[in-house]
């Protein structure tokens, strides 16, 4: 048995709106839509089930899962949302609510309520609540409710509608207008770089906005007070906001996600084979990462100071100047390659052979030469590898230019059974070369597809938007609207200065750098400031450790290991501290005053 | 002057009347507030005003307790601090004896603010769903509530309208309904019938005492002094910050040496006898002889009634139907005629505020006086008079004139 709303218009009569999952809705979207004459919506669907069916045409041999998912959330919104919207039409077109009637289809429900007049039975406007909402856990009910709230508001406030406009605005758009260089990096980089920063950027804005001012408005209209005589704690009032607005920012972010993923495929059918497949094997992918396990120099440095100082009285001699000399040099022992010189890289992705048999390999280096230069210069480079005792390694001869990060291609037969890629280095050029350990060699091989990796950096933008959400909520639980937006802005410039601070931090003055620390000229502003910045850098750095949108675009695998560390230090580390801080100041502050305002 | 019509009762006031007892407060206390004060500080901490200022009173289970006073006299504050929305300075408040803000304790409550502080965004039925999950209400609970309500206050048919497309009137009513949602057992009302029309006003006044009726607590902050009057129990003054009075409205308001005579239309022997006989132990310039008049909500309530009986359209709220069956005694068992409100205030009934046209009967023997006498005596029925009541006057309600009035009262300083 359906419920069915009834509504009554004085010349029209009546006419019954079914409530729950509609099944035509569902099947047929917006020809449902026109004849039920529920214009606007059947105009949004038209539109957006034309974009499927151009999708569907593009993509239906590469992405046929993908598409098939497309075409599913269609069905399921529209058919959640399809009694909803009728009833909604309906009431525009000036039809007046009159109650609820069990019914098995809409004229058996008029034909009831015919029957029995005005005199309505009680239990008919007894409607059973949707079925998701005997989903929620009790203990959750007050949260939801509050979440609920934010996130209503946001549509009705119409944010949600122009910000999925002004998203799907940018990944659309943006390539269009900016030409890439007809190269598989060329588009990624326009796809994904600039799309999802900007993305990024515009959903990090709103979400501070609404943050502060799903808080502070409640606060300063006076509706929270209406909200906090109810029996509902604090904290899960606070709580409750911020899931709301991070509802919000998981269905926007995701809506950019499946755009990005779409138009990116889309994209790709229109390159040549050969950058297609540079796309396919080098970039929309997931590439997992191997490189030489770091060198203890400290270990070596303490060798060598022993050796200097054996026999010798070191009194008076400044030892940790001595130290950071043989550093240094150890350092450069290790980076330079003596011209016809070799250097060899074991490289351990720690997995089985048979796991990377068949998949696409490459090396990514990088080098510089001994002489000073303004640019990059090119050099002869040759490269060998695979086990040293086969005959049959792959050797590359090929000018690279310096201080750029290059990729070749390496075969996969080059791997030993446990994994490993035995790659050597030799300097045919008259001059040394310098290859610094931290970033000259690194094994990329496939660890999984475009679009798991394309997930899993999202749910690290979506840390950053949480985080970002409870910044605003912690401003606006003690601050007013536009303090709160003013501090919490303040907060997003000072992280996204990141490279500032650490640079002052590092130099140790805030006004002469170096030369000011060296010569003893440290200010008392600096004894001041620069603890207070170097705490500021080390949460700044937990924040921005990780780099999801370069990895999306270098076909870099966001591994697991980087998003459940992002979790931690974000969301719970960071965040946490903020939420305890805006719970603590929301739950002692005062919601009204004797003027009724806040 | 008004004719006066047949069965029109008329109205003698005399003195004086026999002083009757104080009562005990019955019934467990609700709220307790001892001491209680509160200054508000400015940005450095320096006070800046005291808005409460060393006020006790207690209020028990099923009173309506009136707070009164003009504005800024701490009226506001007072039901802040007891629902935890402000923290005392000083003092101590219990509320069903815990602190105002135990949480628990607020499942008890039920607030209506002197604004409409809902969510414009919301619709009606909306809003009291979102009221109804913050009480943790089951669904089956929650929507059946929400439909009883909304017929309660008129909205049913309006249920779609975002509150912010509201009149004022009509937001005060889905305030009422909020309020209720979880059905209270102390309901404080800041301002209830604030922006409604005289229907709703009655509507509002008849729910505060069905709600009494069932032994729920109410609270009360009117300017209106008829609001007040119709139905609390006790009541506090406010001014400055303290209380200046306090106690039930009968002792507040008793002129304890008037008594006042009411009767249907007499003869005119009758009447002169009647007259006689108390001019024997009163001076004549003591007694005042009058009829009273329908006053104008009495008026207006039987014209959109019948307005309404002829069903003419409006887009606005309509008359609240029954009271909301959880909020009956007894739930549906409970539906009596007197819980109908429509029905009772368009049942014929005496006049809720009387006017009386005054007759000063000081000069007897004059011809004026005589055919007032007349006019007032003339449509006199046939039928033996009904038994006479006797009730102490009542004062004259003035909306317009609060703060003077209270001002007067109190003395101004």
């Amino acid at each position: 048995m359906n419920t069915y709303e009834i509504y009554e218009h004085p010349l029209r009569g009546k006419e019954a709106v079914k409530r729950g999952f509609s099944w035509p809705a569902c099947a047929a979207s917006f020809a449902w839509a026109v004849a039920r004459q529920v214009w606007v919506v059947g105009g949004v669907l038209l539109l957006v089930a034309g974009g499927l069916v151009y999708l569907t045409v593009e993509l239906a041999r590469t992405e046929p899962a993908f598409c098939a998912l497309l075409w599913a959330m269609f069905g399921a919104i529209t058919g959640s949302r399809g009694g909803a919207w009728h009833a909604a039409a309906v009431e525009a077109r000036g039809y007046r609510f009159l109650g609820l009637v069990p019914a098995r289809s809409g004229p058996e429900a008029l034909a009831k309520v015919a029957a029995v007049g005005t005199d309505w039975p009680a239990e008919w406007n007894q409607a059973p609540p949707p079925m998701w909402i005997s989903l929620v856990p009790r203990s959750w009910q007050q949260v939801v409710a509050v979440a609920g709230l934010t996130y209503r508001a946001a549509w009705r406030y119409r944010l949600i509608p122009v910000l999925t406009v002004l998203l799907l605005a940018v990944v659309v758009g943006l390539p269009l207008l900016v030409k890439h260089d007809g190269t598989a990096r060329g588009l990624t980089q326009i796809v994904i770089t600039y799309s999802l920063g900007i993305i990024i950027f515009i959903l990090g804005l709103a979400t501070l906005w609404l943050a502060c001012g799903t808080m502070a408005r409640d606060i300063e209209d006076c509706q929270m007070q209406v909200v906090a005589v109810k029996p509902v704690p604090r904290w899960q009032i606070w709580a409750g906001k911020w899931v709301g607005v991070m509802v919000l920012n998981v269905l926007l972010l995701g809506a950019s996600g499946v755009a990005v993923y779409a138009l990116i495929q889309v994209r790709a059918t229109r390159l040549p084979a050969e950058q297609q497949a540079i796309l396919r094997n080098e970039l929309l992918v997931a590439r997992g990462s191997a490189r030489e396990m770091p060198v203890d120099v400290e270990k070596d440095v303490e060798a060598l100071m022993k050796d200097r100082l054996e026999g010798q009285d070191a009194t008076g001699l400044d030892l940790q100047q001595m130290r950071k000399e043989a550093r240094e040099m150890l350092k450069a022992s290790y980076q330079l390659v003596p011209s016809a010189y070799r250097r060899r890289w074991v490289l351990d992705t720690g997995l089985p052979f048979e796991r990377l048999q068949g998949a696409p390999l490459q090396i990514r280096i990088k080098f510089n030469s001994s002489r000073v230069h303004g640019s990059p210069q090119p050099y002869q480079t040759a490269w060998e590898i695979g086990p040293p005792e086969s005959n049959s390694r792959q050797r590359i001869l090929k000018t690279l230019t310096t201080s750029t990060f290059h990729e070749l291609s390496v075969e996969a037969k080059q791997l030993t059974p446990d994994g490993k890629l035995v790659v050597d280095y030799l300097n045919a050029n008259e001059i040394p070369m310098v290859l610094d350990p931290a970033d000259c060699m690194e094994l990329l091989y496939r660890e999984a597809g475009f679009g798991e990796n394309l997930f899993r950096g999202l749910l690290i933008l979506l840390f950053w938007l949480g985080l970002l959400a409870a910044l605003g909520l912690a401003a606006a639980s003690y601050l007013s609207f536009p303090v709160a937006a003013f501090v919490a802005l303040t907060a997003l410039t000072i992280t996204l200065s990141s490279s500032t601070l650490a640079t002052v931090v590092q130099e140790g003055s805030l006004l002469g750098g170096n030369v000011a620390a060296m010569s003893g000229n440290i200010t008392w502003l600096d004894k001041l400031v620069l603890p207070v910045l170097k705490g500021l850098a080390i949460i700044v750095n937990l924040v921005l450790e990780f780099s999801p949108i370069d990895a999306l675009s270098t076909g870099r695998a966001v591994t697991w290991a980087s998003v459940f560390k992002a979790f931690a230090q974000v969301w719970l580390l960071v965040g946490g501290v903020l939420t305890v801080a805006g719970i603590v100041l929301f739950s002692r502050r005062e919601l009204a005053t004797a003027q009724g305002q806040s | 002057m008004k004719e006066p019509k047949i069965n029109e009762p008329i109205i003698i006031d005399v003195e004086p009347v026999e002083d009757e007892p104080v009562k005990a407060l019955p019934g467990t206390p609700v709220v307790a507030v001892r001491g209680l004060t509160k200054i508000f500080n400015d940005f450095w901490g320096r006070p800046k005003a005291k808005a409460v200022d060393d006020v006790s009173f207690e209020i028990r289970r099923g009173e309506v307790f009136g707070l009164l006073g003009p504005n800024g006299s701490g009226k506001s504050t007072t039901i802040k601090m007891l629902l935890g929305l402000l923290n005392p300075t000083r003092g101590h408040i219990e509320v069903f004896g815990h602190s105002p803000s135990h949480v628990k304790t607020k499942s008890r409550l039920g607030y209506l603010p002197e604004e409409s502080y809902l969510y414009r965004y919301l619709n009606s039925r909306e809003t009291l769903e979102f009221f109804g999950n913050l009480f943790e209400l089951g669904p089956n609970d929650r929507r059946n509530r929400a439909e009883q309500l909304l017929k309660m206050v008129g909205l049913n048919q309006v249920r779609s309208r975002t509150v912010g497309e509201f009149s004022k009137g009509m937001q005060r009513r889905i305030g009422l309904a909020q309020a209720l949602i979880n059905d209270p057992e102390l309901v404080i009302l800041d301002e209830p019938t604030a922006g409604l029309d005289p229907i709703g006003c009655r509507e509002v006044k008849d729910l505060i005492l069905t709600l009494a009726r069932r032994g729920k607590t109410v609270i009360l902050s009117s300017h209106l002094l008829a609001d007040v009057e119709d139905v609390c129990d006790r009541v506090v003054i406010y001014y400055g910050g303290k209380i200046q009075a306090q106690g039930t409205l009968q002792e507040l308001l008793s002129e304890r040496d008037t008594v006042r005579i009411t009767a249907p239309a007499l003869p005119r022997e009758t009447m002169q006898r009647v007259l006689d006989t108390i001019r024997a132990d009163v001076a004549a310039d003591r007694v005042k002889v009058d009829n009273p008049t329908q006053n104008l909500e009495s008026y207006f309530l039987g014209v959109v009634e019948k307005a309404r009986a002829a069903e003419q359209h409006t887009s606005g709220a309509l008359s609240g139907s029954q009271v909301a069956a959880y909020l009956r005694a007894g739930g549906e068992a409970g539906v009596a005629t007197a819980d109908r409100i429509l029905e009772r205030f368009t049942a014929p009934q005496a006049p809720a505020v009387v006017e009386p046209q005054v007759v000063e009967a000081s000069v007897p023997a004059d011809t004026t006086q005589l055919k007032k006498l007349d006019a007032l005596t003339q449509a006199a029925p046939a039928a033996a008079p009904e038994p006479v009541k006797v009730s102490a006057p009542v004062p004259v309600a003035d909306e317009g004139k609060t703060n003077e009035k209270l001002a007067a009262l109190l003395g101004r300083k």
